[in-house]
Formats: C-alpha cells, sequence, structure tokens
C-alpha cells in the first residue's frame, strides 16, 4: 500500500488503505482495530491472535529469544479465514492491507515474506513496538482460549468414561465363577453318589456335556482376566488434565494482565507476587509430565521469574521494582517458599 | 474325548485349575482363522441337527453338543490367550477391515480364503500386515497389528448371537419330541454362546473406548500443552 488515511465517519474510525498501483482497488476497513479499549486491552489482540492461532499454531514459529514470526502469506490467509466481527477482510487484497497496516502502526513488524508478531521481551521497550506487550498478551489469551476449548473435550471425554465405566459395571452380568458353581452342583446331583455304570446312557452324556460346558466356562473366565485399560485410571488421568489446564490458565490469565500493564508504561507491582510465585512454581510442577524436557521451567528460580518481569520495566521504574522484588523475595525465603 | 471315562464320581467333577484336555497350558493363538475356524465347526453342527427330520434319531445329538461346546471352547481359548488385548494406535481403515472379515467370513462358510476367491481386493490389507497372503491368507493377531482383534471380536459375537438362537430352536425341537435333556443341553450351549459373545462385546467396547475417537482427546490436549509450553519457554527466555 502507498499510503493510510485515517478519518472519522459518524464517531467511525475509517482507514482508507491507497495502492501503490492505479489499477489496484483501494481498501477501506475500521480504523479502531489500532486503538486501545478502556486504555489496556489493544483491538488488535483478536486480530494477532487469529494469526497465532492460524493452523493451531504450528505456523508460528517461536524463537528461543521469543520472537514469534509466521509466513506472510499464511497471515494473509488467516486474515481472510478469521471469524471475527473486528476483521472484515473476505479476499487476499483486504488482508494484505490490514497488515501493512498494522505494519505501518508498528503493532507487527513486516519484512519481505515475513510478519514478526512478537519480539523478544527484551528488545521491546527498546523500540519503538511497544504494542508487542499487547500482543504478548494476546499470546497468552489465545492459548487461555484454546486451553478452554481442549478443557471442554476433555471433560466431555471424562464424563464418557464416567457414563461408560457405569454401563460396563452393570452390564457386565456374564458370571463365569457363579455359571461354573451351577454346574459342578448340577453335575453333583445328576450323579447323586452313583458310580458311572450305575447312569444311562443319557445321563452319563449330559454329564460329560456338563463337564465341557465348565471347562468352556473356565476359558471365558480367562477372557475376563484380559488386560485392558482401568476405565476408571482413564477417568482419574483426564481428570489431572482439567487441573493442569486450570493452572496454566490462571497463571497465563496472570501474565497476559502483567503484559497489558507493561503496555501502558506501568511498574508491575503484583499484589500478590508470593501467591503468584507459588502458583508458578506449581505450574511447573504440574507441567513438569508434560512437558518433557521441562529443565528450563524447573531451573528458574524466583530471581529468574522476577527477572522476566524486569526484563520489561521501564527505565524509571526498575529501582523502584527491584526494591519491591528483593522485598518479596526475601518474604518468601522467610516462609521457606524459595522457589528452586 | 477329551477327559477319561471311567472315572470314579468324585472326579467328574471338574478341577478349577486344568483345562478340558487335563493340562494346564495355553496355546497362544496367532491366528483370526483359530477363531473363525472353531466357530465354522459350531455352525456346520448346528446345521447337522437343524437338517435331521428326527434329531434324536437321524443324527448323534449328543456327539454334536460336544462338539460345539469343544470347539466354543476352542474360540475362548484362543481368545483367552492374548493376554493383554492390544490398544489401537490409529483409526483403522475401514477398507482394510472389510477385507479381513472377508477372510473370516470365508472361513466360516468352510471355504480357503484365497485372495482371487474373496469378493474384495486384499491387496491394501496385505500391504498394511494386516492380512498375510500365504495362500490361503490369514489374519495375524499381532500387536503390532491391532486392528485386527476389533474385527474378530465383534465379528465373533455376531455368529455366536447367531449360534444361541439357533440352539433355542434346536432345544425347542428336542422338547417337542420328548428329550428334555438334549433340550437342556442344548439351551446351555445357546446360553454358552450367548455369554461368551456377550463378553466378547465386553471387551472389544471397553477397549475400543481407550482406541479413536478418544485417542484424539489426548492428541488435543497434548497439542495445546505443547503450544502452551512453547509460549511458557518463550516467556522464560525473554
Amino acid at each position: 500500500m502507498q499510503n493510510f488515511e485515517q478519518f472519522d465517519t459518524n464517531d467511525d474510525s475509517v482507514v482508507t488503505a491507497s495502492p501503490r498501483r492505479a489499477t489496484d482497488d483501494p481498501v477501506r476497513f475500521d480504523g479502531s482495530i489500532t486503538e486501545r479499549e478502556n486504555d489496556i486491552e489493544g483491538n488488535w489482540e483478536e486480530i494477532v491472535g487469529e494469526l497465532m492461532d492460524y493452523d493451531l499454531g504450528e505456523a508460528l514459529d517461536i524463537g528461543d529469544t521469543g520472537d514469534a514470526v509466521i509466513d506472510r502469506d499464511d497471515a494473509v490467509e488467516a486474515l481472510v479465514e478469521a471469524d471475527d466481527e473486528h476483521i472484515d477482510a473476505t479476499t487476499q487484497w483486504e488482508a494484505t492491507a490490514i497488515l501493512e497496516y498494522l505494519g505501518h502502526e508498528n503493532i507487527v513488524e513486516l519484512e519481505n515474506d515475513t510478519v514478526t508478531i512478537l519480539r523478544s521481551f527484551d528488545d521491546i521497550a527498546e523500540t519503538e513496538y511497544t504494542a508487542m506487550y499487547n500482543n504478548w498478551a494476546a499470546m497468552f489469551d489465545t492459548c487461555i482460549d484454546r486451553i478452554e476449548v481442549a478443557e471442554e473435550r476433555v471433560e466431555e471425554a471424562r464424563q464418557r468414561f464416567e457414563n461408560r465405566r457405569e454401563e460396563t459395571t452393570s452390564s457386565a452380568d456374564v458370571n463365569p465363577q457363579q455359571r461354573k458353581r451351577e454346574l459342578k452342583q448340577e453335575i453333583a446331583q445328576l450323579v447323586d453318589g452313583r458310580s458311572p455304570e450305575e447312569l444311562d446312557d443319557g445321563e452319563r452324556q449330559r454329564v460329560q456335556n456338563l463337564r465341557k460346558q465348565f471347562y468352556f466356562y473356565q476359558s471365558i473366565d480367562e477372557i475376563r482376566d484380559i488386560d485392558v485399560p482401568n476405565v476408571a485410571d482413564r477417568v482419574q488421568e483426564l481428570a489431572q488434565v482439567m487441573e493442569r489446564f486450570s493452572v496454566m490458565r490462571d497463571v497465563m490469565a496472570e501474565r497476559r494482565d502483567q503484559f497489558r500493564q507493561l503496555a501502558m508504561g506501568e511498574a508491575v507491582y503484583p499484589e500478590s507476587l508470593i501467591e503468584l510465585a507459588d502458583q508458578y512454581n506449581e505450574f511447573l510442577s504440574s507441567m513438569s509430565d508434560t512437558f518433557s524436557p521441562a529443565d528450563k521451567m524447573q531451573d528458574e528460580d524466583l530471581g529468574d521469574f522476577i527477572e522476566d518481569i524486569d526484563a520489561g520495566m521501564t527505565d524509571e521504574n526498575v529501582e523502584a521494582f527491584e526494591e519491591s522484588a528483593e522485598a518479596v523475595s526475601n518474604e518468601v525465603d522467610d516462609e521457606g517458599l524459595n522457589v528452586q | 474325548m477329551r477327559h477319561s471315562e471311567g472315572d470314579t464320581p468324585s472326579s467328574w467333577i471338574p478341577d478349577d485349575e486344568q483345562c478340558l484336555d487335563g493340562t494346564t497350558d495355553r496355546t497362544e493363538s496367532v491366528y483370526g482363522r483359530d477363531v473363525a475356524g472353531e466357530l465354522a465347526t459350531v455352525r456346520e453342527s448346528v446345521e447337522r441337527v437343524r437338517a435331521a427330520r428326527r434329531p434324536t434319531e437321524d443324527v448323534a445329538a449328543w456327539e454334536i453338543a460336544d462338539e460345539m461346546i469343544d470347539a466354543t471352547t476352542a474360540a475362548a481359548e484362543s481368545v483367552a490367550a492374548v493376554g493383554r488385548l492390544p490398544r489401537l494406535e490409529h483409526t483403522p481403515d475401514r477398507a482394510v477391515d472389510r477385507s479381513v472379515r472377508a477372510v473370516l467370513d470365508t472361513v466360516y462358510e468352510g471355504d480357503e480364503p484365497t485372495a482371487t476367491r474373496l469378493p474384495v481386493s486384499v491387496d491394501d490389507a496385505v500391504d498394511a500386515g494386516r492380512l498375510v497372503d500365504d495362500d490361503p491368507l490369514t489374519v495375524p493377531l499381532t500387536r503390532e497389528r491391532p486392528a485386527n482383534w476389533y474385527v474378530l471380536l465383534p465379528w465373533s459375537a455376531d455368529r455366536l448371537r447367531a449360534v444361541t438362537q439357533s440352539c433355542e430352536r434346536l432345544a425347542d425341537r428336542f422338547d417337542a419330541v420328548g428329550a428334555p435333556s438334549l433340550a437342556a443341553t442344548y439351551r446351555d450351549i445357546g446360553r454358552a454362546s450367548e455369554e461368551f459373545g456377550a463378553l466378547l462385546e465386553w471387551l472389544s467396547t471397553l477397549a475400543l473406548w481407550y482406541g479413536p475417537p478418544d485417542e484424539l482427546v489426548d492428541a488435543d490436549y497434548e497439542t495445546v500443552e505443547s503450544f502452551a509450553r512453547r509460549v511458557v519457554d518463550a516467556v522464560s527466555e525473554t
């Protein structure tokens, strides 16, 4: 696009993107996408979330340093496919215009074939891409959304298993042990203390067949012993997944809110940093089984955790924050909550 | 005859620890035809009794009843030998399932299952290792190919249900001609077939519950957790 012109009409902000070539059509779209809702949440967060969630997150390349990049073509396709009221792009051309506008407004960083959605947390403060703090918040929101969807599915599966357990318990009325006892009893009654010679042909044949039936039930008794995964274990396993999701969701929501505060240039003074650290520790513990290897996370102590937040501070707040963090850290140590 | 005649009455009472042949060994089943072949014997036995004009005179009804319970027991032992039912890793290919069923059907009808004789193509099933073309075709029941179990068990349950119905009708005939012992025996065999079938269905349904589509739930939450992990890692690194 050549340029973007923003104007208001009936209190609505509209942007017109003018193409470089006169033969191409200009594109109009909602200009409020780069504004903030309640001064905290960026309206573009949902759009950025669509980019992050495209192809179930597989299209997003999250680097070791925290940069997150998506191919430009994928980004355009994500916006075209997006089912979001803020995004009215129905063609690739319209989506390209919106994407370039986000780049123009330093919400994302456009290069030739790639779109950088997230920059390393350290870098953001030193660049003009401070809106990317909100992109980080959007990242957590995307995670939370996906966790919630997965939670529903897991809960449905857990319910199905629970029901299944009841059904199988009540319907497994084949009782080989009891049948074997009945057959023994019937044989004993038929024989009634007589020798085989004293039985008539019909009785002898009946006894013989009952014996065969006995061994048949012995075989199907062994079928009952065939090892199948335990439904109760499965129910418990899914319940544990739900617990993990719940912790993840809470921690991510906390992080999201912190990032939004950072975007506003505010200092982060979590009122319940001890609680947060505790949750974080619980989060790491609960994730360790699923996240493998989790060395990086497990090795991170409270100091590192605070440094994460510290790295995003504006200069004037660093000193005050460090004092606060030190005080909190001492308090944590005193209470034996030091996170290892 | 798997047990000796002329036992003392007390030894006629069966022993929980022994098989019908007096041993305690179990031979592991490796082929679906072990089960299908035994069920075919049961089917043929039923047919022989049903074809008789006078079931108490034209056929050896007691002998056939013994054959039926022997064959059913052999089928049960083949299933029991699995010990642990292998879990499905992927949703099975329906066309391949059909090919496996076609082999079982052919064995059940008493024919040799060769690739040229079957009404369906078996190429994909052979390529997938679900059938082995040893001329005749065989259905391997291995841990590496768990899907064959999930064809065999419900397939067997269907055949056993049919045996139950036939045995109940035969029992009515025996009652009608004044042979209550035979009637009771055929009712017992019908009941045994019904309970065997119910158990196989219970087993396959229970085991299937752990396979697809619920495996997808695992894949789903593992994907989400993996995504969350990437995010958390990224935050940790910054």
